[in-house]
């Protein structure tokens, strides 16, 4: 049991977990179509490779990656594929996505999969399959897990997130209790493919027999881990505040757990890539907490990714007027369209009694908000300025450091939508900032035409001049009648060659394996920075990573040319 | 709810509020004990007057009359209530309600928006405006008042025959040339167990149950208190220049009242926690001050105004080091 | 020439609506607020302070548009506050002279008229840009201006500090004016705070305050704009 440092702010909201964690995971029965999304990610595009017709079986590859971030979806059923259209997701309500309609055939065939036991895997392998089974992270942020371990190439320390602080959901307690074997699994994994030197878990001391039953898994599977149980407090298990916890570090703004040598996943997360690695089965359904005070049967269930929330109105006490909301009661989306599917990002459906908002009272500056708020940010004053637009003062209150945990709202007795506002004010600063690039960007090619039409005059001017002086030259040469025969032309042809020759005998001074390397190292940069990308708060760093990825990539594209050029250059010889 | 978090706790500002009232009761009820109705005439009064007000400006302003309902003007009445003496004429109550209500929190803005203390403010106005009326104390020794006194006195002007000798403030500021420990002798107000010390113990009584609650915070009332003793230090010899002792300084006057229930007050005051030690000090430093080279009968409403002056400028030097960043920003700093 | 008499009209007109509520000295451009609100408690002093002002306001305005050819740029401003000063004296003499005993209940404020910047704003701003006749007007509305807030503020702070009206008044005015005094109620308990500094700095804010109200409610009322979209929240789903 390692010691347990301590965050500021945090709540204690009741957390109505033992409602749904008594009893283990059922399956709930398999709908008739499922609604898979063909971008996992949402924000990173993927593509369909099947047609409408097509017949699948579970495991059946749908879409393929686009971007480096995207991830593949897999069929959980077997069955046709019926359509292939725009529907409605929980998590953005303003717009539809791509999504591939699979009927159930009711066959419940698989693909063939090509299970291997841990030790005859290598690291290479290990990674493979786990970028081929398109793993999100599971415990809500849903960020490719594949990405996130290519960018933690320094890392020494794996921390197990089986913290799980929002209220009602159960689903990471359920499966630690019972699903301990794949979760150690996943960690022999990634222990073994990035050579970890560390590992600890860190949970809620709420969940006692998930502890447990963890510990004895970890001893039947010989795991050498470090044990931190943390007190059970909201936001414990946001990436940040974990790490602070478990090792009383802070990830500095701007850098990534990566920097600290730190890698987090969720037990979620780590089961599915245990299956995914040894059994070689692609995420297909997850364990999702149903739960809440208008539910009928609360408790978890397995859920095939593409369920329709429309297939669990059974679960709703009184259907109309409950209100549903995915994820967490704290940090959860409501749902809007129930026709919207469970993703890999739903770790609980929350039903509840449908209530009126409370009308929002003057805020009395109380401070309950800045007491609460696990980032020591001054909440009442970042609601000050958003409600003035002050775009200043909101950045200087660090605005972009809030993580959404709503802990401040949750205590503001003026019953303040205070993360509504913050919302809101970070979409106008962004969008803001992203005026200010555009209209940079146009500034710079307004410049960049400038100076070409300048150039081509001062190219013009001095042709001209060239061609005077040219003349006067011929004028002259002409006068003094001279015999010789050498002429401007077959200079100019003679300087061009030596230069081409200069050129040339440059370009081998670089090795071919030299540039290999180069390229793989760039690449590899790329990751990071697109990772960076990912997590960074506001425009201005955003945009700032966003040249550098520019850069690299040009990097890259120019080496990867010289490597290509070398490789023409060696093959007649070789 | 539109978008989450979907829970919240079950406090709200009318319970928080409500609270403030509720730890005011113990002083309530020493203060009748020692002066009889003549307290409770002062409360209805002014309670009936502050609403009376508050329904007026928001009517002006064109609110709507349901944050009659939050609980904060009952609170300023409560505490302005107390400040003043006990069987205060209608008159000084409809004024001291007025200014407060209107002058100091609607002017501004109303709830939340008030850069001063509305109960202070109110206070320190009717203190310069009738210094006579706001330093005639019954005496606490004599018996309580009775309800017909009371109205006969705070309704229709009757004149009080039963006035204290000088409060124990006062005894020091106009002290002729006895030591604090003569003094005591011959102006029980000065020593020990004198009444007002028994309603300054209600109010820590009182400020202690909002600490339990975590309704306040405990950095303003502390470190107001030790700003206290320490700046009391400075100015007490025992001599007959000198001032009370610092412990006796805390008993006497609005001291514990102050610390706990005024430089409380959430809207005036700085929220961060450094700025709370840093007010709360420079109000105890101040009270002292004023006290001791001040002409005025107490001390502790003007510190109180001139910590809520710089409460934004404190604000403003104490930002906290957010997670992740490796100093404390300024508010100015990009 | 009947162009000429109809443009002054017109410009004196505009000159008279300036100092007297539009650019009001006191309660609009807020100059000169130390003597205003130092000596305005009470209708007496209030009258005195103003006219010895507007005196020298009018007298300072004409000799600076008088010499405005004369001065110039660099050392303008010492050349002005020497009028202005000279002007203060003679006020200051004829009040020793004639009105001794509000001359020292006013005491200090009278030659600290030289420091008021209403007047050398106006020397400034005005009057050394403007010919003789526009320069007198301007001195005499600007001072009127500074005359009626004052006397209306020395009335409130009169009546609501000292329960009196037109107390006193024969310090100014002379034995006629020695039975003006009115007297509230004795019942009334004058809030001694509307004498002291807060007081004027409360009335002088309820006055700016009022003359906005006033403003307002003059205007002709704006086609209702609807304000909208001021604010973006992001909501997730529909308010029903
Ligand atoms: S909790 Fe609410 S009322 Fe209190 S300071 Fe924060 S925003 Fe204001
Ligand atoms: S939502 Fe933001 S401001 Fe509020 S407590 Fe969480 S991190 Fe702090």
């Amino acid at each position: 049991m390692i010691k347990v440092h301590t965050i500021p702010g945090g709540i204690h909201p009741e957390t109505h977990k033992s409602m749904s964690n008594g009893s283990a995971a059922e399956r709930i029965p398999t709908p008739d179509r499922l609604w898979i999304p063909v971008s996992a990610g949402l924000k990173y595009e993927s593509e369909p490779i099947v047609n409408v017709g097509d017949s699948v079986k579970r495991f059946t590859q749908l879409t393929q990656p686009k971007h480096a971030f995207a991830v593949a979806s897999h069929s959980p059923i077997s069955g046709t594929v019926a359509a292939i259209e725009m529907r409605s997701v929980v998590a953005m309500p303003e717009r539809q996505v791509l999504m591939i309609a699979i009927d159930n055939d009711g066959n419940n065939e698989s693909e063939r999969r090509a299970p291997m036991a841990l030790d005859e895997l290598s690291g290479a392998q290990i990674l493979d399959r786990i970028s081929r089974s398109g793993i999100q992270g599971q415990g809500g942020a849903g960020f490719s897990t594949q990405i996130k371990i290519a960018a933690s190439k320094q890392v020494t320390h794996l921390i197990v997130n089986g913290v799980e602080c929002e209220p009602y959901i159960t689903a990471d307690d359920r499966l630690m209790r019972d699903y301990s074997d794949d979760i150690m699994l996943g960690i022999q994994c990634i222990a073994k493919a990035m050579q970890l030197t560390q590992i600890t878990l860190g949970t809620e001391d709420n969940k006692p027999q998930a502890f447990e039953a963890m510990q004895n898994a970890a001893a039947a599977a010989n795991i050498n881990m470090q044990w931190g149980v943390v007190p059970t407090k909201y936001p414990s298990g946001s990436e940040k505040q974990l790490i602070q916890l478990l090792t009383g570090q802070e990830v500095a703004n701007g850098k990534l757990p990566a920097d600290l040598g730190i890698l987090m996943l969720n037990v979620g997360t780590l089961a599915a890539i245990g299956r995914a690695v040894v059994h070689d089965e692609p995420v297909t359904e997850r364990l999702v907490t149903i739960t809440g005070e208008a539910c009928e049967r609360p408790g978890n269930y397995w859920v095939p990714l593409g369920t329709p929330i429309d297939a669990l109105q059974t679960f709703a006490k009184d259907g109309a007027k409950a209100q549903w909301i995915q994820g967490g009661p704290m940090m959860g989306v409501r749902v809007t369209d129930t026709t919207a599917p469970i993703t890999q990002v739903t770790n609980c459906l929350l039903i509840q009694p449908a209530v009126k908002s409370t009308s929002e009272m003057p805020c009395i500056r109380c401070s309950a908000c800045y007491e609460a708020c696990p980032m020591q940010l001054l909440p009442q004053q970042l609601l000050w300025h958003a409600k003035s637009n002050n775009e200043q003062k909101l950045k200087a209150h660090n605005l972009f450091d809030c993580i959404e945990c709503g802990a401040c709202d949750y205590v503001c007795p003026s019953d303040i939508p205070l993360v509504q506002y913050y919302r809101a004010a970070k979409d106008e600063l962004r969008a803001a900032e992203s005026d200010r690039v555009r209209s940079e960007h146009a500034r710079n090619r307004f410049e960049q035409r400038q100076a070409r039409l300048e150039r081509i005059e001062q190219e013009k001017i001095a042709k001209r001049e060239a061609r005077k002086k040219a003349a006067e030259a011929k004028k002259a040469a002409k006068q003094v009648d001279s015999d010789t025969t050498t002429s401007d032309k077959p200079k100019a042809g003679l300087l061009a060659a030596a230069m081409a020759k200069a050129e040339t005998s440059k370009a081998p001074a670089l090795s071919a394996e030299k540039l290999t390397k180069q390229v793989s190292n760039l690449e590899a940069q790329l990751i990071h920075q697109q990772q960076l990308l990912e997590e960074a708060g506001d425009d201005e760093k955003r945009a700032k990573i966003d040249a550098r990825i520019k850069n690299t990539r040009i990097k890259i594209d120019q080496a990867k040319a010289k490597l290509a050029s070398i490789d023409d250059q060696e093959q007649p010889n070789a | 709810m539109l978008s989450s978090p979907f829970i919240h706790t079950k406090r709200s500002t009318p319970w928080v509020m409500q609270q403030v009232a509720l730890a005011l009761m113990p002083a309530i009820v020493t203060s009748f004990y020692f002066y009889g109705w003549a307290v409770l005439s002062n409360i209805v009064l002014m309670i009936i007057a502050c609403l009376a007000f508050e329904a007026f400006a928001l009517t002006l302003r064109k609110r709507s009359l349901v944050s009659l309902g939050d609980w904060s003007a009952v609170v300023t009445a409560l505490l302005l209530a107390m400040a003043i003496p006990p069987a205060a004429n209608w008159w000084l109550i409809v004024v001291g309600a007025g200014l407060a209500m209107l002058l100091a929190k609607h002017l501004y803005g109303g709830l939340g928006l008030n850069p001063f203390n509305p109960a202070m403010v109110a206070y320190v106005v009717l203190l310069i405006s009738y210094p006579v009326q706001m330093s005639q104390w019954i005496d606490p020794a004599q018996s309580a008042l009775s309800l017909s006194t009371t109205l006969d006195i705070a309704l229709f002007g009757s004149p009080i025959d039963q006035y204290t000798g000088a409060t124990a403030l006062d005894a020091v500021r106009h002290n002729a040339g006895l030591t604090i420990s003569q003094l005591a002798e011959q102006n029980p107000a000065t020593a020990w167990g004198a009444p007002h010390h028994f309603v300054s113990l209600s109010y820590l009584l009182g400020g202690l149950y909002l600490l339990a609650r975590r309704i306040i915070f405990w950095q303003l009332p502390i470190a107001l208190i030790l700003g206290v003793l320490v700046a009391g230090v400075f100015v007490y010899d025992g001599s007959s220049e000198s001032a009370l002792s610092p412990a006796m300084q805390l008993a006497v006057g609005g001291t514990l009242m102050g610390a706990f229930f005024i430089i409380t007050d959430p809207v005036s005051s700085p929220t961060t926690t450094n700025g709370r030690l840093i007010a709360g000090a420079f109000a105890g430093v101040l009270i002292v001050v004023i006290r001791h080279f001040g002409n005025y009968p107490d001390a502790v409403a003007f510190a109180v105004l001139l910590v809520n002056l710089c409460a934004p400028l404190i604000d403003y030097f104490t930002l906290p080091r957010t997670y992740g960043h490796s100093k404390a920003k300024r508010a100015t700093d990009e | 020439m009947s162009d000429n008499v109809e443009s002054f009209s017109t410009q004196s007109k505009t000159l008279a609506k300036e100092g007297l509520w539009v650019n009001n000295p006191a309660i609009v451009q807020l100059l000169g607020l130390c003597p205003l609100l130092a000596v305005s408690n009470s209708v007496v002093n209030a009258l005195g302070l103003g006219i010895a002002t507007l005196l020298v306001l009018v007298g300072s305005n004409v000799v600076v548009s008088l010499i405005r050819h004369q001065v110039s740029d660099a050392i303008r401003l010492p050349v002005f506050v020497m009028v202005i000063a000279s002007f203060t004296t003679i006020a200051q003499l004829l009040m020793q002279a004639f009105t001794y005993e509000l001359y020292q209940i006013l005491g200090l404020f009278i030659p600290l008229i030289v420091t008021n910047c209403a007047i050398l704003g106006r020397a400034d701003a005005y009057a050394s840009k403007q010919p003789v006749h526009l320069a007198l007007i301007d001195g005499l509305m600007m001072g009127i201006g500074f005359l009626w807030v004052l006397v209306l503020l020395g009335g409130t702070r009169e009546l609501i500090g000292a329960g009196t009206l037109f107390a006193g008044m024969d310090l100014l005015l002379g034995n006629i004016a020695a039975n003006w005094q009115l007297n509230l109620s004795a019942a009334y308990t004058p809030a001694l705070v509307a004498q002291l500094p807060p007081g004027a700095f409360i009335i002088t804010g309820l006055l700016i305050a009022l003359k906005n109200f006033i403003d307002k409610r003059l205007k002709p009322k704006p086609t209702e704009t609807v304000e909208k979209g001021s604010k973006r929240v992001r909501v997730t789903g529909t308010i029903n």
